[in-house]
């Protein structure tokens, strides 16, 4: 069985991720720059102290938020005002990419009547939202 | 000195090193940076494994991310070929990195070393092609449209292609999806062969779309990381810099490179990293 195909619309979707993924990866690096250099000059005070994770980054993840108090899932929010967390939200950004180029094209795939790649990517945002989530 | 009683800066400032250095070989290789930064940084750096997997996830992540628009602008990648293949390994990556971080560390630095030592051995015997005959699509490749045309400047030539074996295809891309999730590595290695040599996409294809399949798989699995607090902004932030550097030095030497000699290169740095990651597992050699 094969369905009705247009390459032309197969491009114009496929253009429009490279579109959405080129200005989310761009953010993302820019912001993760950013951060990062407030982090490490010390211009916001990092939430666990440099000086300490010495001591810290070699025990396991639980023993490590144990020790430190560090939240899980999407507490980190309300610490966005350190430098630490600061940079995570930099990385949320990357993992969050994908997301919203998938979002974007379902639009499209639904306009063009495209409904079994719409499915697909109507499931996959399902699955990474699970994951953003931290359904488990 | 031990690894403790060194000041902080120094690690950073070493990973940015290392992740440079890998950035570059990874390119000139046609590897995944995530298969030599997890033996390599968790064998010889001080950071607990729970740790350098979710920087390697996010390292591979951001990587594949900011390649994606040229390689879909180029026609490298695939989107319609990558959707399906992303749906089915970002479900097993996210069940992976459940798995991994749940799993003993003795037991995954043993998986770990045995997984890379195999991978090391995969890369020597094997041999890309595309001189692949235009099979014809089974059912599912066509009811999925897995086909298309590809300009090839380099041969200076068309290339109609159409995948088969679609179904065994999506079945090892689930099991890509959750060894990548435990070991939090991008898998590369795998993805390339499997559309390569299993589903017949030209290599090129396979080479752009396994970059695009790894950005959608690495994030379900980096939700899980960054959701159990495994993400230290710390290590992760240079080594993507540094990668991201390494990798535009590596697609200038590209060109230049002997491919033979760096394909070498990188076996024996995994058979090393590999054994390290093993004897750790094992506790010989802590």
């Amino acid at each position: 069985m094969e369905l009705n195909h247009d390459p032309a619309q197969d491009a114009r979707v496929q253009a429009l991720y490279a579109r959405w993924l080129d200005v989310g990866a761009r953010t993302g690096f820019t912001l993760s720059l950013a951060a990062l250099l407030l982090y490490l000059s010390g211009a916001l005070a990092p939430f666990v102290p440099l000086a300490d994770l010495p001591a810290l980054w070699h025990l396991p993840v639980e023993r490590y938020l144990e020790l430190t108090g560090a939240p899980t899932g999407w507490q980190w929010l309300r610490l966005v005002g350190h430098g630490d967390y600061l940079s995570l939200a930099g990385v949320v950004l990357f993992a969050s990419v994908t997301i919203g180029c998938y979002a974007r094209i379902l639009v499209a795939l639904l306009r063009h009547g495209d409904r079994l790649y719409a499915l697909i990517a109507a499931l996959e945002i399902v699955v990474l939202l699970v994951a953003a989530a931290g359904l488990a | 000195m031990e690894a403790a009683a060194a000041p902080w800066w120094i690690w950073p400032i070493a990973l940015f090193a290392v992740t440079f250095l890998l950035g570059i070989v990874a390119v000139v290789a046609g590897i995944g940076g995530g298969v030599l930064f997890v033996p390599i940084v968790g064998g010889f750096f001080p950071f607990h494994l729970d740790f350098v997997r979710g920087a390697a996830l996010l390292l591979a992540l951001s990587g594949t991310l900011a390649a994606g628009p040229l390689l879909l602008r180029a026609g490298m990648a695939n989107l319609r070929l990558v959707m399906p293949l992303a749906l089915v390994g970002s479900i097993t990556s996210y069940a992976g990195a459940l798995v991994g971080l749940a799993a003993p560390v003795q037991l995954l630095q043993t998986a770990l070393g045995m997984t890379v030592i195999s991978v090391a051995l995969l890369i020597w015997r094997s041999r890309a092609s595309d001189q692949l005959a235009a099979a014809e699509s089974d059912a599912l490749g066509r009811m999925l449209r897995l086909k298309g045309e590809f300009e090839d400047p380099a041969a200076g030539a068309r290339i109609d292609w159409r995948t088969h074996r679609t179904l065994l295809g999506l079945a090892a891309f689930a099991a890509i999806g959750f060894f990548g999730g435990v070991f939090g590595l991008g898998a590369g290695f795998a993805n390339v062969p499997a559309l390569n040599l299993l589903m017949g996409a030209p290599l090129k294809i396979a080479v752009g779309s396994s970059g695009l399949v790894i950005s959608v798989i690495n994030t379900s699995a980096a939700w899980v990381y960054i959701n159990s607090g495994a993400v230290l902004p710390l290590l992760v932030v240079p080594s993507i810099l540094g990668a991201m550097l390494g990798s535009r030095i590596g697609a200038r030497l590209l060109r230049v490179t002997p491919a033979a000699t760096v394909r070498r290169l990188v076996i024996a740095v995994m058979l090393a990293a590999g054994t390290r990651a093993l004897l750790r597992g094992l506790e010989i050699w802590n």
